[in-house]
């Protein structure tokens, strides 16, 4: 059985720095959880992980928003030259919010979502795919009978989607973070007068990663650029 | 985008298939699984137009029912199990299962026929009745009528005989717990709990058996010919009023 390769099989992010404290990237056709409280660039990261996918390696990349509308998504993203738009034009990226639209999602039910999910990745034949964000999941979860294993049982359908997975979540210490095959943490946090960014490799199965929580950057025109110095934060 | 191939769109097949009890899902799923050899779930999914969502739990139905099997790589592959060898698994199953159902149909009829034979025999338009007395010829009509009349006892029974042979196929029929039942006969059976015996001299030539204080029916017995007369009190004089009502007696 190759079932062990597989395993180990990493794709590159492509986001400068990062592949190198992840000891090459994330595992292949995983799911990865990245969480960090708001503005620490969860999305931001997540956005550059599908540009770069289409840039560097010809794998195709949906983003699916779960909470914010794919216009202002795009617009935000406008300062770092990526070129979304022609992407998105090419059919190999695709930004979308759910059928329902972002007003009424309590429309939908789990399995509605994973439809829309699985259909959606289709389109653009996806390598890499985002879920922005979990927490508005949980309105849906919350309306099923068992909540953790509907959880579970989404986890492993988009798991067997032959994608490379970002999960966003913006709260720490969820199920998912034991569900994930990796668990990426991103801070902004407050040092003297100033903020820091910083991002940690926290668990990536498999794999020997840095043990150390990184300098982060998000720069106009480039994006995210990971720094191989750690950061300490109580300095 | 999904691609039928005419196997799956095959109306004998589908129908054959929803005869052995496969879902709509489950035949397509089927039938793009013997279309494409080893194949995963989401391929199963765009071929078949099974929703994503719905494709894993149509396809451990298949594994259950012996159609497929799954290898254990990720994402998980699946593959037809030899036709024949399914097919034919799954059609004694369907025996053995319809078999379980018949023999608990037959069980549970056997359960019902006591009480629908005795609603029966109690509206039976051929019974000789006049004003509440019947007379009822043969041992077994005699017992269908005891039967009938055992549904509203409910305090006690009393039977007069010297026929022991009858007074044991009598209590047969009349016997429940916490049912008063008192024997008056010149001889005593044995083997009998709970019942009172009262050894008294009695006549040889009837068995009375009083059914609480409603019903009375006399056998005679000649020559092993079995005749009896039944009469309710009640009925007696709802007959005698009614006669009274039409100007007659
Ligand atoms: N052009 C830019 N140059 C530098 N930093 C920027 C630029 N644009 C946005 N940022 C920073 O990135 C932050 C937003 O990042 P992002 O939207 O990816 O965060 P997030 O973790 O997804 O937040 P939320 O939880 O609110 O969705 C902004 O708050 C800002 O600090
Ligand atoms: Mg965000």
């Amino acid at each position: 059985m190759n079932r062990e390769e597989n395993d180990l099989e990493k794709i590159k992010t492509g986001i400068p720095g990062f592949d190198e404290i992840a000891g090459g990237g994330f595992i292949k056709n995983r799911n990865i959880l990245v969480q960090g409280e708001a503005g620490t660039g969860k999305s931001t990261f997540s956005m550059q992980y599908l540009v770069e996918g289409i840039r560097q390696y010809n794998e195709n990349g949906l983003f699916i928003s779960l909470e914010y509308d794919p216009i202002f998504l795009i617009e935000d993203m406008k300062a770092y030259n990526w070129p979304i738009n022609e992407y998105t034009r090419e059919n190999k990226l695709s930004i979308v919010a759910p059928k329902g639209g972002l007003e009424n999602p309590s429309n939908m039910n789990v399995d509605d979502l994973i439809n829309f999910i699985f259909e959606e990745t289709d389109k653009v034949n996806a390598k890499r795919l985002v879920i922005d964000s979990l927490n508005s999941l949980e309105f849906i979860f919350s309306k099923t009978e068992n909540y953790r294993k509907e959880m579970i049982r989404f986890n492993s359908l988009i798991g067997d989607l032959e994608c490379t997975t970002l999960l966003i979540s913006e709260l720490h210490n969820n199920i998912y973070t034991y569900l994930s095959h990796g668990v990426i943490n991103l801070f902004y946090t407050k040092v003297g007068a100033n903020r820091l960014r910083g991002i940690e490799v926290r668990k990536m199965r498999g794999t020997q990663h840095s043990s150390y929580t990184h300098a982060m950057l998000i720069q106009d025109s480039t994006g995210i650029e990971v720094l191989p110095t750690e950061i300490d934060f109580n300095l | 985008m999904i691609i039928l191939a005419t196997i799956i769109i095959d109306p004998f097949i589908s129908e054959v298939l929803s005869s052995i009890n496969l879902n709509e899902y489950e035949r397509k799923a089927y039938l793009s699984i013997l279309e494409e050899g080893k194949v995963v779930a989401r391929n199963i999914s765009r071929k078949s137009g099974i929703p994503y969502a719905k494709v894993y739990q149509t396809l451990d139905a298949l594994i259950d029912k012996g159609f497929i099997l799954k290898d254990d790589g990720r994402p998980k592959k699946f593959y037809a199990i030899d036709p024949k060898t399914s097919f034919t698994r799954r059609l004694e199953f369907l025996e053995r299962e319809w078999r379980s159902q018949q023999s608990l149909r037959e069980m549970n009829v056997e359960k019902i026929l006591p009480s629908l034979v005795l609603l029966f025999n109690e509206t039976k338009p051929q019974q000789k009745t006049e004003g509440g007395v019947w007379k009822i010829i043969g041992l077994e009509e005699i017992f269908n009528k005891v039967d009938t009349l055992m549904i509203s006892v409910s305090k006690r029974i009393l039977i007069t005989s010297n026929n022991s042979k009858l007074i044991n196929q009598l209590l047969n029929r009349v016997y429940r717990p916490n049912l008063e039942i008192i024997i008056r006969s010149q001889k005593i059976p044995e083997n009998y709990k709970d019942i009172t015996f009262i050894k008294i001299p009695v006549s040889n030539s009837s068995t009375i058996c009083v059914i609480d204080e409603y019903a009375m029916i006399t056998i005679f017995e000649v020559k092993n010919n079995y005749t009896a007369v039944l009469t309710k009190m009640n009925e007696m004089i709802k007959s005698y009023l009614s006669d009274i009502e039409q100007g007659g007696e």
